[in-house]
């Protein structure tokens, strides 16, 4: 009966140490290693987590809370030592300025990506049509002239639409420039006497 | 155009003026929790000394210094503290030494070879480092004359520190 009871007690010494064993590691696997660089002091081999390891199953074993020895080490450390540590006013921006500089990356990256799609559809586009040297060769913008001719290429298919929008958005650039009697005319509207600057 | 700008400015100034404010940080510089708090007491034994304890040592202006003698770093300040200590031992100033994993004969030994002559504590487990948040060695602790950590210095301390702290910490009462 005797040999019964001591292997009983001997039993539950173990299970009772495996489970604080257990419970040493889940909570040593949350603190940061003050020693090492982002390791918690579950997987330090520094003296320094070994010794924070005893310390966390000496305090478990005395029946302290996880909790409770987490912020015994947060008391000392900060709330650094935690490896996930809990949202506050001071590590909110941890957890979410990474949040914001993801999406705004990403909002950067569709926005490049859009871009650069239209503009080598454009390319491809003025490229297939043959008329990259018409939209090289053309005379620069603001003669209306030019817009004629350029409005009957693109109707004749000589010239793609994106490349005829660019055209005239140039076109619009330069139109602070234009002297009074030389009105920007859109395509399409009728024809003025065309003048130029010291033409009476 | 506008809106891509806009964009940039929005989720780029904030990020890159963060960048910028941690490039002035040093990143293993870690403020102590225990500054402005009482320090946590000990009660160590002494190389070649009675036992300390550090209440024995209240109404005095204590710097506690965690040392090793595999510390290269520590041997540079032990002279600003030879010369602390002869300036002002009589107005209240007193130097511990805590030995933080290191064996008590090697210690010992760096001891004589420094010319130590303040207290050096055995700290086993290092349960002393760990009451205090220590990172590393040497780390120093400054405490007033109430038993309030006034300031720690990660690294070997300077004359200057020196100068900032403790005819400041002597001073009051």
């Amino acid at each position: 009966v005797i040999r019964a009871l001591l292997l009983l007690v001997v039993l539950a010494q173990g299970m009772n140490d495996s489970t604080l064993d257990a419970r040493t590691r889940e909570v040593a696997s949350t603190l940061r290693c003050p020693a090492c660089e982002d390791v918690s002091i579950e997987d330090s081999p520094a003296d320094l987590a070994r010794d924070m390891r005893k310390v966390v199953r000496q305090q478990l074993a005395e029946g302290r809370t996880p909790a409770q020895v987490k912020q015994y080490f947060v008391d000392r450390y900060g709330a650094w030592v935690l490896l996930d540590p809990a949202v506050t006013r001071r590590t909110a921006p941890l957890w979410f300025l990474p949040v914001f500089a993801v999406l705004m990356a990403g909002a950067a990256l569709v926005i490049a990506l859009r871009r650069w799609n239209r503009a080598s559809h454009d390319v491809r586009d003025g490229e297939s049509r043959g008329d990259a040297n018409i939209v090289r060769a053309r005379a620069p913008p603001g003669d209306a002239n030019d817009f004629d001719e350029l409005e009957a290429d693109r109707l004749e298919g000589k010239i793609s639409d994106g490349n005829y929008e660019r055209l005239r958005r140039a076109d619009d650039a330069l139109a602070p420039v234009r002297t009074a009697d030389q009105p920007p005319r859109r395509p399409g509207a009728p024809k003025a006497p065309h003048r130029r600057k010291g033409e009476s | 155009v506008r809106s891509s700008r806009a964009l940039l400015m929005l989720g780029g100034v904030p990020v890159l003026a963060l960048l910028a404010f941690g490039l002035t940080r040093d990143p293993r510089l870690v403020p102590s929790e225990l500054t402005g708090h009482a320090a946590p007491p000990f009660a160590l034994a002494q190389i070649g000394g009675a036992p300390l304890k550090l209440a024995d040592l209240r109404g005095q202006v204590v710097l506690v210094n965690f040392w090793a003698s595999w510390c290269d770093a520590c041997v540079a300040e032990n002279a600003l503290f030879r010369d602390a200590d002869k300036r002002w031992r009589d107005q209240g100033l007193r130097i511990v030494g805590i030995v933080y994993e290191d064996d008590a004969k090697s210690a010992e030994d760096w001891m004589h070879k420094q010319g130590l002559v303040w207290p050096a504590l055995m700290d086993p487990g290092s349960h002393t480092a760990i009451d205090y948040g220590l990172f590393g060695v040497p780390e120093t602790f400054f405490i007033d004359r109430t038993g309030k950590v006034a300031y720690k210095q990660t690294g070997p301390v300077s004359a200057q520190v020196l100068e900032q702290w403790i005819p400041r910490l002597l001073a009051a009462q």
